[in-house]
């Protein structure tokens, strides 16, 4: 291993983030290396940095401002389901009967367009022809006048 | 008496109790306001993000998705008030060094190695800051440094490794000059 992997791995260490089998690999070559020894010695000057720090005073004016929030009592589930219901058929009681009565308006303005083009010869006929029909059925009486 | 878990006073604060807020508050603000004023050097800046942090949580606290993640929570939404704005401040120096100024000579001339630490982890630029005071003076897992900060897990180890290194130079250029005055 080189000696920025080992001092990825003392890194880790620190951290308790080294694999097991790691750890012999780093200490032997701590052993044999001045750099990589003095890498894990400053590791534990910033440890011992962080053990000897003076802890920092919460200034009063934070409590009081904090303490003062009043803290908003969650809905029950029922009633913001009742919240949703009404949002929702709020949302849909003005829009849904707008959109049908334009919808209405434009299949009324369409049909009456076609009537208005088409002439009344152009109307397809449907009426089936009863009466041939009628006298190529089997059961039909041969002679029809 | 039992002390209750945060998961408990999570449950009672939804139902509006503003004891369990004030246990909540008590419970981290010295930790929160400490990690923030370390963050960002400075007091006032560091008060209004945690006044912030407790302000969200007893506004949205029924929201919190993972209860057992309060601390996470609360640290992440600290970080991200203190930060907000002022992502890029004083990141003046070459996007790869670890440090947010061109180079911190002027705290090598301190003769006290813990101050020394102290300021040059003050100058390190702010990726590498806050994980190395929430791995350091919290005791933050990587999994749970990755939960405030949104880095990856292996982001987390490589910015530790990195910002250590950075400290350990400065370190090390310190004592040489030392046993070079001898």
């Amino acid at each position: 291993m080189t000696c920025d992997e080992i001092q990825a791995a003392i890194s880790a260490y620190a951290d308790g983030a080294l694999l097991t089998g790691e750890e012999g690999d780093m200490f032997v070559h701590i052993g044999t290396c001045a750099a990589c020894r003095r890498f894990f010695g400053s590791v534990l000057d910033i440890r011992s940095t962080v053990v000897a720090a003076t802890p920092v005073d919460v200034p009063e004016s934070l409590d009081k401002r904090v303490l003062a929030i009043r803290p908003r009592a969650a809905r029950p589930l029922a009633q913001r389901r009742r919240w949703l219901t009404e949002i929702w058929m709020r949302r849909l009681s003005v829009p849904l009967p707008s959109a049908a009565l334009v919808a209405l308006a434009l299949i009324s303005i369409t049909i009456f367009s076609l009537s208005l083009l088409l002439k009344p010869s152009e109307v397809p006929l449907l009426t089936l022809p009863t009466v041939d029909v009628y006298a190529e059925h089997p059961d039909a009486p041969q002679h029809i006048e | 008496m039992q002390q209750k878990t945060d998961q408990e006073l999570l449950a009672l604060m939804r139902g509006g109790s503003q004891k369990a807020f004030a246990e909540l508050y008590r419970r981290y603000r010295s930790g929160l306001y400490a990690f923030c004023f370390r963050l960002l050097g400075n007091r006032d800046e560091a008060e209004d993000a945690v006044h912030e942090t407790f302000a969200r949580l007893a506004a949205s606290g029924a929201s919190i998705a993972e209860p057992r993640a309060l601390k996470a929570w609360l640290y992440r939404v600290a970080r991200n008030e203190g930060l907000m704005g002022r992502r890029h401040n004083g990141a003046t120096g070459d996007a790869d060094s670890v440090w947010a100024e061109d180079t911190p000579q002027s705290i090598a001339e301190r003769a006290d190695t813990r101050s020394l630490v102290r300021e040059a982890m003050e100058r390190l630029r702010v990726e590498y800051r806050e994980v190395l005071l929430l791995r350091e003076f919290e005791g933050m897992t990587y999994d749970e440094i990755t939960e405030v900060t949104g880095a990856s897990p292996a982001s987390v180890k490589s910015r530790l490794f990195r910002a250590r290194r950075a400290l350990a130079g400065l370190l090390e250029n310190v004592r040489n000059e030392e046993r070079n005055m001898q």
